[in-house]
């Protein structure tokens, strides 16, 4: 392959996709089944478009959608669509460089609102449903042509404070708060547990040696 | 329709006394003696002879008719010679030979003297012996003799060694000079365009090799039917013992992870807050010189032998976040699908366990630090798990056996043995879980079958006991 690969060089871009929701007035369409109208994305997470360094981004939709491969090739890379039903559709990034294996994303297309315990909410649905997902892509060893377009295009960081996204520093901080607050108490958990065998040793030792001393 | 018909059908059966059981026709308990006798011959004659004899089964051999449609074929009476003799042997033979049409005039050549072939072996002259070949063990004589014998009898060394009549010298000898000779010539030969370092190869020949693995052989073959059956027996136990050799080491593995988890304490936490979050920006990983000095820590902490000082865990700790930057393989990946799945079995109740935490099943900002946080969380959850299982069987151990402790004291020494022995025999090892339940058990060896009451045990597998042992 004539691209070289830039060793030893780890580059991060982080992305967010996920999609939007709608609820449609009835009146426009009545006989259609159709009652939401919804929107992919796949951006980064202030926005940019990641045609850079994105060739191309392939939705694979529902089977029961017309042609259910779209194809983007040029950004923004979204898709809109209306539809009743919500279903886990891929979203496949292909690089400029071809070399590079393309990326699958799955995502939950979401319609409705929802409670906190999973149940459909039935309040006001007028506002639009959102459902993204923050992730991120780790170039690592990235091919020349990569290499170079992501050195000079300047890489998005998570701001600090939530403005618009809900992606930031401290939401990653509070993530790890809770990830350790949980580490500590699966800790504690665990030397509970020890101290607990530790005891039933003991005891099964001495409960063994009763038994046998009663064999004899 | 006689009675008997008339019985029969109605099931009533014969009302003879003597017949035993009601259910069995009463003809055979009654006529045992008497034979329907066949109707081609007289009942004299039957009475005497017994009947046909059984029959004897023959297997259909074909036997192929002669094939007496061709006429005769001629055949000669023929004199040849035989080409695979020597030269100056005119040895003149004769055979029958079949007169065909196509086939050949006589003497064409014996069809069997193409299968007459002769080896070529090396020869050396004086000129190359001097210079090479001379050996202290032997002298240009025998050399020259030992290769007459070879050039005779086609390298058999079986043959040339029982011809040998110059000196006392044993197979394998006589082949290690050989195949030296042959070796020595080859090298110094020059080369003969195919392959001279395969053929130096073959000529290749290691006395003492050989002559060790004779008298192995010899050994082998002499084995008495026990000893083969000995080594057989080991044989088998070392396959079981290394089919378990992965058990075990998955056991230990385990252990480990249990000591080592109880030895990380506060001071890891503290340091863990402080090495703050990491922008994604771009990482040049082998510029970072934490790497290379904490991977080897890495693998300290992972062993049990760790020290807990403060120090060298906080510094650790690092550790896995640097190191897992090398793990990723080239091209492209996305963060979140590299976070490795618990075990199959214990994916539902990982996830249950996250919940209870407030987390999701995957973590909702995948970055580098939250992602290497995720992974270490959801090991020790699975720990945990396998801790909590583990000691919940070692509980139920104990129960069980302090149940049985009390019967015994209460039932007194006499029938307490009885069921202790049959308590001890599930699983050999004197190991039992409780759970009661009217079967037995795999493994209840007692002779005395326990009453229900007692048997509350049942067997256990080896890996039980051994956690009970712990």
């Amino acid at each position: 392959m004539s691209t070289k690969r830039t060793k030893g060089v780890t580059i991060v871009y982080p992305i967010v996709y996920g999609n939007t929701a709608s609820l449609l007035p009835q009146k426009k369409v009545p006989d259609s089944d159709h009652t939401h109208k919804w929107t992919v994305t796949v951006k980064g997470i202030n926005g940019q478009d990641l045609g850079h360094f994105i060739k191309k981004v392939t939705f694979k939709l529902h089977e029961t959608y017309s042609n259910p491969q779209r194809v983007v090739e040029h950004p923004p890379f979204e898709i809109t669509e209306t539809g009743w039903g919500e279903f886990e559709l891929s979203i496949k990034l292909q690089f400029i460089e071809g070399s590079e294996k393309p990326v699958t994303l799955y995502h939950n297309l979401r319609l409705h609102s929802y409670e906190d315990d999973g149940s459909i909410s039935t309040s006001s649905k007028n506002k639009p449903v959102q459902s993204f997902q923050y992730d991120e892509l780790v170039f690592t060893d990235p091919p020349e042509t990569l290499y170079q377009v992501l050195t000079t295009q300047p890489i998005p960081t998570l701001p600090s404070k939530p403005s618009n996204s809900p992606y930031s520093l401290q939401a990653e901080q509070d993530e790890l708060r809770k990830i350790d607050e949980a580490y500590r108490k699966v800790q504690e958990q665990m030397t509970l547990y020890k101290n607990r065998n530790d005891k039933i040793t003991k005891e099964l030792e001495e409960v063994k040696a009763e038994l046998d001393r009663i064999k004899k | 329709m006689t009675s008997n018909d008339v019985r029969d059908i109605l099931e009533l059966h014969s009302k003879h006394l003597n017949s035993t059981d009601n259910l069995t026709p009463s003809k055979k308990a009654n006529k045992p003696e008497k034979e329907k006798k066949p109707d081609g011959i007289p009942r004299e004659l039957f009475q005497l002879i017994g009947g046909p004899p059984p029959i004897a089964f023959v297997k259909p051999a074909f036997k192929a008719k002669p094939n007496l449609r061709k006429k005769a074929v001629h055949w000669e009476w023929q004199s040849f010679t035989n080409q695979g003799r020597g030269e100056d042997d005119q040895l003149t033979l004769h055979h029958w030979v079949k007169c065909t049409p196509t086939s050949e005039s006589e003497d064409s050549g014996y069809w069997f003297a193409e299968y007459n072939k002769k080896i070529d072996i090396l020869k050396y002259d004086d000129e190359e012996y001097e210079k090479y070949l001379t050996d202290k063990d032997w002298t240009k004589e025998e050399t020259d003799y030992l290769f007459k014998l070879c050039d005779n009898y086609d390298l058999r060394f079986t043959v040339i060694h029982d011809r040998y009549e110059y000196k006392e010298r044993s197979m394998e000898d006589l082949k290690d000079r050989y195949y030296s000779v042959c070796k020595k010539l080859l090298q110094v030969r020059p080369p003969e365009g195919s392959d001279k370092g395969a053929l130096i190869a073959m000529n290749t020949y290691d006395k003492a090799k050989e002559e060790k693995r004779k008298k192995h052989m010899c050994a082998l073959y002499l084995r008495s039917p026990e000893e083969i059956k000995e080594e057989e027996a080991l044989l088998e136990e070392y396959e079981r013992i290394e089919q378990n050799e992965k058990k075990f080491a998955k056991e230990r593995e385990n252990l480990l992870k249990l000591l080592s988890f109880q030895e990380l304490a506060q001071p890891k936490r503290k340091k863990s807050l402080l090495s703050g979050p990491t922008t994604p920006t771009m990482e040049v990983g082998n510029s970072n010189f934490h790497t290379s000095t904490e991977i080897p820590k890495k693998n300290r902490r992972t062993s049990a032998s760790s020290v807990g000082s403060a120090v060298i865990e906080a510094e650790v700790h690092n550790a896995p976040i640097t190191a897992r930057k090398e793990k990723f393989p080239q091209g492209v990946v996305v963060r979140s699908s590299k976070i490795p799945l618990p075990k199959q079995t214990m994916i539902l109740k990982v996830q249950k366990t996250l919940q209870e935490f407030g987390l999701g099943p995957r973590p909702s900002i995948p970055t580098e630090t939250v992602c290497a946080r995720w992974v270490d969380l959801q090991k020790a959850i699975q720990t945990l798990l396998d801790v909590k299982k583990a000691v919940e069987k070692a509980d139920h151990e104990l129960k069980a056996k302090k149940v049985l402790l009390q019967k015994i004291k209460q039932n007194g020494l006499g029938s307490a043995s009885k069921s202790a022995n049959s308590g001890d025999a599930g699983g050999k090892q004197s190991d039992v879980t409780a759970s009661v339940s009217g079967d037995g058990g795999g493994g209840d060896e007692s002779s005395v079958v326990p009453t229900k009451r007692e048997r509350i045990t049942l067997t256990t597998t080896p890996r039980d006991a051994k956690r009970a042992r712990k």
